[in-house]
């Protein structure tokens, strides 16, 4: 019968990382996330995701204008005749599409002036 | 020999340092001009932040349509003139041209991706106690987002030259018999 002491004999004679497999468990785990976590990071950023993501904090104050329209779940068919129908069906979500891009009117160049970001009109050196 | 040699090198030295010269000379600052970024930091910073968000959301509503026309509308058009047997190739191509402008826009090393990182960057300068480096980055924001500008607007082109070439399709199949060839 294996007595306590037993026991803590065998336990004095393992090697110190055999003492402690435990915490080495442990911070092994964490060692390992915090490796995957810079990895999937580094990907989020250089993946162009981080751009697009509405709920990083710079962007909350927008992010309930973000929502879908109706035709963005509109898909055309891929096959069936090409008769007048079918032309016009196409035409009015294609301009659906094109009527939203053309209400967004982004990069407006006007928005980055020094006049639009209050830098004063002196900074640009001749 | 060694004289053209050694001319070719004065000349190259000069060329070179009168190109740096020019270069630096735009990005100087004068010591008032540091002081009123200084003095407009905050306003500049809440300025510059809401541009960063407006484009944020443009960049967001502009992909998804984008997207939308090429994968819900172009591809499927393109297969049905096919399919169709009609002659969908200048569609085909300017499908092609679309979807190249769109990975330019938003692909990792795409201009809007670029842009953004700039102006991140700008958004993370203290304009307080960098001025310099907070307007140079602003610049080069500025120069970026034109770029994006640009992309867009050639995406609107190749939507405009679609919607015309579908127009001239419409016209040329007969309304009488509505039918495929």
């Amino acid at each position: 019968m294996i007595t306590l002491d037993d026991l803590r004999n065998d336990s004095r004679s393992m090697p110190a990382w055999r003492q402690n497999r435990f915490f080495l468990l442990v911070g092994g785990a964490i060692i390992i996330s915090i490796i995957l976590v810079i990895i999937a990071l580094a990907m989020y950023n250089s993946s162009g995701a981080a751009q697009l993501d509405l709920s990083r904090h710079a962007f909350q104050k927008v992010q309930s204008e973000a929502g879908r329209s109706a035709a963005d779940d509109q898909t055309y068919p891929s096959s069936g005749q090409l008769d007048a129908k079918a032309f016009n069906d196409f035409k009015k979500f294609y301009d659906a599409h094109v009527d939203t891009i053309k209400q967004t009117k982004a990069f407006d160049p006007s928005a980055m002036t020094d006049e639009a970001l209050g830098i004063p009109s002196s900074s640009t050196t001749p | 020999m060694k004289r053209i040699i050694i001319l070719f090198l004065v000349t190259l030295l000069t060329f070179c340092v009168t190109t740096v010269a020019v270069e630096a000379q735009s990005l100087i600052l004068t010591d008032a001009q540091i002081s009123d970024i200084k003095t407009n930091c905050t306003s500049i910073q809440s300025s510059l932040s809401r541009v960063h968000e407006n484009d944020a959301l443009a960049r967001v509503r502009l992909g998804r349509e984008y997207e939308a026309i090429s994968t819900q509308l172009m591809a499927p058009m393109n297969s049905r003139f096919s399919l169709n047997k009609l002659n969908g190739v200048t569609l085909t191509q300017i499908t092609v041209d679309f979807n190249a402008e769109f990975e330019h826009f938003r692909g990792a090393q795409g201009v809007y991706p670029d842009y953004e990182r700039t102006l991140s960057n700008a958004l993370n300068i203290n304009c307080y106690n960098q001025p310099v480096e907070f307007f140079d980055t602003v610049t080069s924001a500025r120069t970026k987002r034109e770029a994006v500008a640009v992309s867009t607007a050639r995406l609107d082109q190749l939507m405009a030259q679609y919607r015309a070439e579908i127009d001239a399709a419409q016209a040329q199949i007969p309304a009488a018999t509505g039918a495929t060839r």
